[in-house]
């Protein structure tokens, strides 16, 4: 009944039933070709010689090339090494994602992950080593989401409590390093951070380009979480850290216990944000030479062999992007709703508790 | 009290301290790696002929001419396709935006699925995407003409251009007229009717005046398909074409649900008051909830602004020739790296600010004029 | 704490000893590995075969020199550099030998605080276009697109071309070897300039090669070489006479499979460069055995062109210019004594 009073919205004006025809003309404009290409004049099995027969998209190729997309010029001897990292940072993610596990123990869950996920993709320790600049594909497209996220954080935090400071210089040095990273094109910070490191370290000492680009996401990653923090402070009652002063807190003390998780927890929604648009943006460090999984995509198209199907690679890529960010948008309204719930049952409790108390003030004054 | 005002003012002094040991400590290092790697510093390189050539170019432009006069010309495509892409990403932003909010479930669908689409995948691939169908249109001897006026095929969208065969007279007249007509503008606004309609009479003849004098200076070139291309008329070229459309795109997914979200704050007691007065929906929206919703949208807006002036850089990746390409081909041609990276971050930081600085200008006057 | 960890650096003085750093061939012997900018996208120079390896003339000389330093020719590291970011990543210490068809130039030599070794392959900067437009030179390219990768000598060639003849251009530049070979097949540009090299290669992977045609036009000279950093003249030289030796080879026809009998050859020069002489190439930092090392390993000249461009690669190109001083060619070692 209630989905039939919904369809009905289709018709119930002249300028609905304009606007569900003009719908319709463009999905009919746009769908059919779409599907001709993508499965009714696809190429579903067979070589490159299938592909070629064929009018639409050649999927073979996709079967045949996805281990590449996925961890590009990784040794392919060694591809369970990839794959393993991979699975580890998933499960660290999904692990994120439960309110439940946030606690001390995640922190230190992060960086011993990322160690472990690292020593698999470079090996020593037993392990036959590999140069960072053979990783790629997916496992490289998330340890540089990951590293700009967790050295990101604590500087970032550091960064929104500088800006908020009382003290003019670290208000004004932050402020300026805040802007600076905020005002400027994240390619052109790849670029920077590839064609100046080298030059500000000591002769000798080659950071990697995976260094570089872990440098440059981790600042502009920094300056965006801090803007988020500062919001989420901002958001924090003032009365809340006054209190805290007069019972003789110290500033940091203050902050570590009082301020920040009540801030973090408000920011947590905008932080998955940041945290999608970073994921996106490790696209790229192709920039800089670097093969993530769009870059590995771009690679495979190379071969001779398969010329001609980019368009169905950039097909997969889109969708494993896809698949990422629009959970985790997804995720990160549900988060949002949750705590907002959060805090009108604690504020119902809060008002319930009160009233139940002036009723029992009430019951024994009436008693009295 | 004492104690804590000499900590802070201790914390401070180490602070700046530290600031200027790491200045140091890179400084120095970077002039030795200068020294050792043979590397000249110094802008004069700036000066030299840059050799290359530029792809497109507001004004024209000789492969002799300087690096500095290629980067002037990298920041005018710059601004001009960030211009373009705001001006777009704004009307096609606040179309969808309000579409979603939509009675017709078909409408809302589709306006979804496009936001969902197109927010949650990279700019990069989006812009790569365009690229590749934008090289899939027809070559040139079998472009899409539209009666002979445009044409559309690889190598872009021809257009008729204007032409100004101005004689001098024209120029002091048309500009008179632009005169009177900012200022009769602005004395609208003053609600100094009288004065206002003289002004606006007057460049109004001025105008007619000034096409009068022009008949026969002011003519429409058109595009002509020769062997390798089109001569005259005006060029949107693909890599132009495919940048505007994945910053369009890309940033009108968020600037709709930024519209969505401004408007859903508006109270809907506000809806209900309006319709009972007999205000129709349109009337509504235009009138009642779009100038409330703008306060919360600006902000926001901003912030979408800036992200599509920097994410113009992107255009590295299908060879349209902005500021960060021009930057950076200087920078691998002549070896100057930290003057080119100083030059680049000044570049982005004047049009980033300026943006931000513009908009938050005109944010704090609309908050001024609201409350008064 | 930081800034007293800092201050502690200061103090011991850390940043004097920044500035003299140890020799290139220190550096990449406590490596353990050469690092060598190379190309993945171009067949010929450098790109991976269909096991993933790469393969090609640049490749064929970086393992050489591991061989020569390290009498291992695997120990190398290959760095993928694009037509823009090359001479950074060399002046930047990122890698230790720039091999990746760089053309020879005044400025490039003297300018950037780079230098040329010697050349490995002499080639050309033609043009490349769709058989289709019948044109038979480039002057019959009047208004064309034309596909040129930034910030490279064919860049500035082209411009240089196009205005003494009173001609129109549009460049398109992409610093991307596939997003720019795309433009070209697709149809976006009608000519693809670069070294001839780049060009066939580009040929032999186009969906049906007999559709595009060199023409006949030379645009400029295009000596390719590897380059190194100035100022580390111990290094250049053993680039050098990597080169060298490998034409030496090809001259007194010692091969990859003789090279063992050659060893107790009576040609005294011969010997001297397979390490007869011990002690020899001590200036150099080698061991005295390193040419040998390169010959077993990697082959002469000849094998390695063969290989890598001429008739046991898919590129199939003549030698031409390529060729030993006593067939008629340019290719000329000095004399190993």
């Amino acid at each position: 009944m209630r989905s039939f009073l919904r369809l009905r919205a289709l018709v119930n004006s002249p300028v609905n039933i304009g606007i569900t025809l003009a719908c319709l003309a463009l999905l009919a404009w746009m769908v059919p070709p779409l599907l001709h290409w993508a499965v009714l004049d696809a190429a579903w099995s067979g070589g490159p010689e299938a592909c070629r027969a064929a009018a639409g998209a050649c999927w073979p190729y996709v079967g045949q090339k996805y281990g590449f997309f996925l961890f590009g010029f990784y040794p392919s001897e060694a591809r369970w090494r990839p794959l393993l990292a991979l699975l580890l940072m998933l499960a660290l993610l999904a692990g994120n994602l439960v309110p439940r596990f946030w606690n001390r123990r995640l922190l230190i869950a992060w960086p011993i992950i990322l160690a472990l996920v690292v020593w698999i993709l470079g090996g020593g320790l037993g392990l036959p080593p590999v140069p960072t600049e053979s990783w790629s594909g997916l496992p490289l497209t998330l340890l540089i989401a990951s590293f700009a996220l967790v050295l990101g954080f604590p500087l970032g935090v550091l960064l929104a409590l500088g800006r908020t400071s009382k003290l003019p210089f670290f208000r004004m040095v932050c402020t300026v390093f805040i802007e600076l990273q905020r005002g400027l094109p994240l390619v052109a910070v790849l670029f920077m951070a590839s064609v100046m490191m080298p030059l500000l370290v000591p002769a000798g000492v080659t950071p990697g380009k995976l260094l570089r680009a872990y440098l440059a996401f981790t600042l502009v990653a920094a300056a965006f979480i801090a803007e988020i923090i500062r919001g989420g402070l901002q958001a924090v009652a003032p009365g809340q850290a006054e209190a805290a002063t007069a019972l003789g807190l110290g500033y940091w003390r203050t902050m570590q216990r009082i301020v920040l998780p009540q801030c973090l927890r408000v920011s947590v929604p905008s932080l998955v944000g940041v945290a999608i648009s970073f994921f996106k943006d490790t696209s790229l460090v192709t920039v800089i030479g670097l093969t993530d999984l769009l870059g590995a995509v771009g690679a495979a198209s190379r071969d001779p062999v398969w010329l001609g199907h980019d368009v169905e690679g950039y097909v997969f890529a889109a969708l494993v992007y896809f698949t990422f960010c629009f959970s985790a948008s997804r995720y990160a309204a549900w988060l949002e709703r949750r705590l907002q719930d959060g805090a009108r049952i604690a504020r119902a409790a809060a008002v319930e508790q009160a009233y139940a108390s002036r009723l029992a003030i009430r019951s024994e004054a009436s008693t009295a | 009290m004492a104690n804590r005002r000499t900590q802070a003012i201790l914390a401070q002094v180490l602070g700046a301290v530290a600031l200027v040991a790491i200045a140091i400590l890179l400084t120095t290092t970077l002039i030795g790696n200068l020294a050792r790697l043979n590397l000249t510093t110094g802008f004069e390189f700036l000066w030299r002929p840059a050799g290359m050539k530029i792809g497109e170019s507001v004004f024209p432009l000789a492969p002799s001419d300087s690096f500095a006069w290629a980067v002037v010309a990298a920041i005018l495509n710059t601004i001009r396709v960030a211009v373009a892409g705001i001006v777009l990403a704004t009307i096609i932003g606040t179309a969808i935006g309000i579409m979603r909010l939509s009675s017709n479930p078909l409408l809302r669908g589709v306006t979804t699925v496009y936001v969902e689409v197109f927010r949650n995948t990279p700019l990069l691939l989006q812009i790569l995407f365009w690229s590749a169908i934008l090289l899939k249109l027809p070559a040139i001897r079998q472009a899409i003409s539209l009666g002979d006026w445009a044409f559309l095929s690889q190598r872009g969208l021809q257009l008729p251009s204007l032409m100004l065969h101005a004689g001098v007279a024209l120029w002091p007249g048309a500009i008179a007229a632009i005169l009177c007509g900012i200022a009769a503008f602005l004395l609208a606004r003053r609600r100094n009717r009288a004065a206002a309609i003289a002004l606006g009479v007057l460049a109004a003849i001025l105008a007619l005046l000034v096409v009068w004098s022009a008949q026969g200076a002011v003519g429409v070139e058109r595009p002509v398909r020769k062997l390798f291309g089109f001569t005259g008329g005006f060029t949107l070229t693909p890599e132009f074409c495919a940048l505007l459309a994945g910053l369009t795109a890309y940033t009108a997914a968020f600037i709709a649900e930024i519209v969505r979200g401004g408007i859903l704050a508006i109270p809907s007691g506000q809806w209900e008051a309006a319709r009972s007065l007999g205000l129709r929906n349109g009337a509504i929206l235009r009138h009642i909830v779009l100038p409330q919703a703008l306060r919360v949208i600006l902000p926001a807006m901003t912030s979408q602004y800036v992200g599509l002036v920097k994410n113009s850089s992107l255009a590295v990746a299908i060879g349209y020739p902005d500021l960060f390409w021009a930057i950076s081909t200087a920078i691998n041609v002549t070896g100057h790296a930290v003057e080119g990276v100083a030059l680049m971050m000044v570049c982005y930081l004047v049009l980033t600010l300026g943006t931000s600085g513009a908009m938050n200008t005109w944010y704090s006057r609309m908050i001024r004029r609201g409350a008064r | 704490m930081r800034l007293a960890a800092l201050l502690i650096m200061l103090a011991l003085g850390l940043v004097p000893t920044l500035s003299h750093a140890a020799s290139t061939l220190d550096t990449v012997k406590a490596r353990g590995v050469l690092r060598c900018g190379t190309e993945n996208d171009t067949p010929g120079s450098g790109a991976p075969d269909s096991n993933g390896v790469l393969q090609g003339i640049d490749i064929e000389y970086c393992r050489a020199i591991a061989a020569a330093v390290f009498g291992d020719a695997s120990k190398v590291t290959f760095i993928h550099t694009s037509t823009l970011n090359r001479f950074s990543v060399l002046q930047s210490g990122d890698v230790d030998v720039l091999i990746r068809e760089t053309t020879l130039l005044f400025s490039r030599d003297t300018q950037i605080g780079l230098i040329f070794a010697n050349t490995i392959m002499y080639d050309a900067q033609g043009a490349l276009v769709a058989a289709k437009t019948g044109a038979k030179s480039l002057a019959d390219l009047d208004g064309a697109s034309i596909c040129v990768f930034p910030g490279s000598n064919s860049e500035l060639n082209i411009a240089d071309y196009f205005q003494s003849h009173g001609l129109k251009y549009t460049p398109i530049s992409i610093d991307n070897a596939d997003a720019l070979r795309r433009s070209f097949f697709e149809g976006r540009c009608d000519v693809f300039t670069g070294d001839r090299l780049m060009l066939s290669s580009n040929r032999s992977i186009a969906k049906t090669p007999t559709d595009y045609v060199v023409l006949p036009d030379l645009l400029a000279k295009s000596p390719l070489g590897p380059m190194v950093r100035q100022g580390d003249d111990q290094w250049l030289n053993i680039v050098k006479w990597v080169v060298n030796v490998t034409f030496l080879a090809e001259e007194k026809k010692i091969t990859k499979a003789n090279v063992d009998s050659a060893r107790t050859s009576t040609d005294p020069e011969v010997k001297r460069m397979l390490g007869g002489t011990p002690g020899m190439s001590k200036q150099l930092g080698l061991n005295d055995d390193w040419a040998y090392q390169v010959i077993k390993q990697i082959g002469n000249y000849a094998e390695i062109y063969d290989r890598t461009l001429g008739d046991g690669s898919s590129l199939k190109l003549p030698r031409g210019l390529n060729k030993l001083w006593s067939d008629g060619g340019l290719l000329y070692s000095p004399p190993f004594l």
